[in-house]
């Protein structure tokens, strides 16, 4: 899968990155939502792993930008604050993990979402 | 020789004679005659007499008397000619009149004019003024003729008239007394004193009572000790009936007779024959003070000028309460009035809160408070001022629409925010409260203005303590959260490490993790202490070397630092100076994804600071991302991390400063301390 990883933790873009690459996953990373924008608008992912709280604008605000402009983009949202997952998934998104949690469990979440 | 008449000579003669005693016949005749009529004339002036006259003898007795005196002794002529005079005198006037008509009739001088008494015949005493004379008759015989006017109403008008004279004179005291006398128990004594002296009463007494009919006070002339006994009943509520009735009708109560009516009375002891009562209510409008009372001779009771007088004078002391207790109220309210304005004005004076009086849109008054709010030295700085002068701008409008209301409506105006004008031209913060006010007489608008300068700053306190609570939770949320993640992470792939060089990775991953907690631990340590670390000489230039040797430990990456230090700087800082630039330094490598990281140490000296240039060739940040930063420095409302707001921190307490520059390429952060020369 193509996957967009946003997030404003450069050793947990480097360190999920080169592990979900190990899965074979095509991975690139944004250190924040502008960024990722960016990028989001250049390639088709198949998924955004999104973090909700970054420098600017947070997780939410970037994913309705990104369903602005692609209804069906696919985001999976990781947050240390459960707060968020009820507005996570209410916004539309595919799930949602709460850090901190096991490497293997985001693989499993991948291959979930890419079979939904 | 004598000559021998002739016959015809005696028959002339004769005739001459005879014509002569014609002649004076005649003129006797016509004498007669003038006599007679005379007489007629004299009879009837006698007899048509408005006074009476009469004509006694040498024995007393009447030898004439006209029909007038017929009508003042109310006898028959018959019934007094003949008698003597004295029959028809009192007692007190018979010596008086037969020892002046005896010393008359000898010739001795005794006033011709005089005044006695007639008794008539019905018993009735009238006074008559005599005026008398002696003549002797044709026989020789003394006679006394005199003259009588029965005076009795004349002196009785006289009587009266001396006696509204006294009331016009006690009323004219009393008036005066009241006039001058402003103190009640004094007005109501010297009225009693007064009313004695002048009006020919034997006592008067005066009751006051309240509202609830208790007695107020009692004050008497003439009775003295004897009044000390109706004190005592008054006291007791006991009312004699006349006060009683006397404060139920407005009418005068009269008492003829006391002695046979007021039987129960301990009053009834000053009373004698002859002497009787009036008492009236002393009113005024709707309020009855209480009665005045007097004993008064009876002949007095009933007439109605007198009682009319009598209620006059009371009315007039009625009056005379009603001003005292007005006056008394005035006094008292006025007293009350000063006392509360004293009261209020101390009050400002120590209020602790400003507050100013304006009148058509000018200041008229102001408090020591307020002069310290608005930076015054004196009152005159403020006062004459218009209100703009010392609104701010932004609040005129609504200030001046809250004016209009209170002086509409007359009512208080809630609570508002505004800012002010200092005389220094600074803004200061302040609730104001607004009242309608007559200051001097004029309609004015009382403020009142508490100073929430510090009622904010400790707001301020409060929002930043909730802020930066808000921040170290988030801190823990997001960067511990983010580092267990990192952990978790290295954790799994050491798990299933397949060979000794991932092993070794994954373990230096965890503990790179791990110093990250331990420096996220000692950051927050700083935050909490920096602001009472010592201020020190140190070393610039060593603090830049032992942070780019800490870094290039720290990462296992390709670091290139450029240093351009001009020369060797001393600086006001401390140890803390090396976290800042580990942490830019930090920020530096960890933002730029490619090797080598190249970071530019650049120093320039500007002014008393030393700037220090970092610049490196990573991402960059954004413009949006630099705004937030610099936000958050103050406001931590921007979800910025630690790291700047540590730097800024430490920076702030050397008195130094950062700032992140909008650089083409990469990032570039200037920091400047004070430099110690």
């Amino acid at each position: 899968m193509k996957i967009l990883m946003i997030d404003d933790e450069i050793m947990i873009l480097t360190l999920f990155k080169d592990f979900m690459e190990t899965f074979g996953h095509k991975v690139e990373i944004a250190i924040d939502g502008d960024t990722g924008l960016k990028k989001f608008k250049n390639t088709n992912f198949d998924l955004i792993v999104m973090d909700y709280r970054m420098h600017g604008k947070n997780g939410i605000q970037v994913s309705r930008e990104m369903m602005n402009m692609d209804k069906n983009v696919k985001i999976l949202f990781v947050s240390a604050d459960s707060s968020v997952k009820k507005e996570a998934i209410e916004m539309g998104a595919v799930g949602f993990l709460l850090k901190p949690f096991y490497i293997d469990v985001l693989i499993r979440e991948i291959e979930r979402v890419g079979k939904a | 020789m004598k000559e021998k008449k002739s016959k015809d000579q005696i028959i002339e003669e004769l005739r001459q004679r005879i014509a002569k005693l014609e002649k004076l016949e005649a003129e006797h005749k016509k004498v007669e005659e003038a006599l007679k009529e005379s007489e007629e004339r004299y009879r009837s002036i006698v007899e048509n007499s408005h006074a009476g006259i009469l004509i006694v003898g040498e024995d007393y007795k009447f030898i004439y008397v006209n029909d007038e005196l017929c009508r003042i002794l109310k006898y028959s002529r018959e019934k007094i000619i003949g008698h003597d005079f004295r029959e028809f005198l009192d007692e007190e006037s018979k010596q008086l009149v037969a020892d002046r008509y005896i010393k008359r009739q000898r010739g001795e001088k005794v006033p011709s004019r005089y005044e006695f008494n007639v008794v008539q015949k019905n018993g009735e005493k009238r006074r008559v003024e005599i005026s008398s004379t002696v003549i002797k008759d044709s026989a020789g015989k003394v006679r006394t003729v005199a003259q009588i006017l029965d005076i009795t109403e004349r002196k009785k008008a006289e009587k009266e008239i001396k006696h509204l004279n006294l009331i016009l004179l006690a009323i004219r005291k009393v008036n005066q007394l009241i006039a001058r006398e402003k103190d009640r128990d004094r007005l109501l004594s010297g009225a009693c004193d007064t009313l004695i002296k002048t009006r020919g009463y034997y006592t008067a007494w005066i009751t006051i009572f309240d509202e609830s009919g208790g007695l107020v006070t009692a004050t008497e002339a003439g009775l003295g000790v004897k009044f000390l006994p109706m004190i005592e009943q008054l006291k007791r509520g006991e009312l004699p009936d006349c006060t009683r009735k006397a404060l139920n009708q407005s009418e005068i109560v009269v008492i003829k007779n006391p002695l046979s009516i007021c039987i129960d009375c301990i009053m009834v002891e000053n009373c004698t024959d002859g002497i009787g009562t009036m008492a009236v209510r002393l009113e005024y409008g709707e309020r009855i003070y209480g009665v005045l009372h007097v004993t008064v001779p009876v002949g007095f009771l009933m007439d109605k000028k007198e009682q009319s007088l009598f209620k006059e004078v009371t009315g007039d002391l009625a009056l005379a309460l009603y001003s005292i207790e007005l006056e008394a109220e005035r006094k008292k309210t006025e007293k009350e009035l000063q006392e509360s304005e004293e009261k209020y004005r101390q009050l400002i004076k120590i209020s602790p809160d400003a507050v100013y009086v304006h009148s058509d849109r000018k200041i008229v008054f102001v408090n020591p408070a307020m002069m310290e709010f608005l930076g015054a030295a004196n009152p005159e700085d403020l006062i004459g001022k218009p209100i703009s002068d010392i609104i701010h701008p932004d609040y005129l409008r609504i200030v001046e629409e809250r004016d209009r209301n209170i002086e509409q409506k007359g009512e208080r105006v809630p609570l508002l925010e505004e800012k002010f004008i200092r005389l220094d031209g600074t803004m200061i913060n302040g609730e104001a409260a607004a009242a309608p006010l007559i200051y001097q007489g004029k309609p004015a608008i009382l403020v009142v203005i508490r100073d929430i300068t510090e009622h904010k700053r400790l707001e301020q306190q409060r929002e930043k303590a909730r802020k930066e609570a808000e921040f170290y939770a988030d801190v823990l949320g997001h960067d511990v959260g983010n580092i267990n993640q990192i952990i978790s992470g290295y954790l799994y792939l050491l798990e299933n490490a397949k060979d000794e060089e991932t092993r070794k990775k994954n373990i230096k991953g965890i503990k790179k993790s791990i110093e990250k907690s331990k420096r996220l631990a000692e950051s927050i340590k700083i935050l909490k202490t920096i602001k009472d670390t010592k201020i020190e000489r140190f070393d610039l230039n060593k603090s830049i070397e032992r942070s780019i040797k800490k870094i290039k430990a720290y990462f296992d990456r390709k670091i290139e630092v450029k240093l351009n230090i001009d020369k060797k700087y001393y600086v006001k800082a401390n140890d803390f100076l090396d976290k800042v630039f580990f942490n830019i330094f930090e920020n530096a490598v960890g933002y730029t994804f490619h090797d080598p990281v190249i970071i530019d140490v650049k120093t320039e000296k500007k002014d008393d600071f030393c700037n220090i240039y970092i610049h490196d060739n990573g991402l960059g940040i954004s413009k949006e991302k630099r705004e937030d930063i610099i936000e958050n420095l103050e406001t931590l409302s921007k979800r910025t991390g630690i790291g700047f707001y540590l730097t800024n921190k430490i920076l702030d307490r050397f008195n130094g400063k950062f700032e992140i520059k909008d650089v083409e390429k990469g990032t570039e952060i200037v920091i400047s301390i004070p430099v110690i020369s």
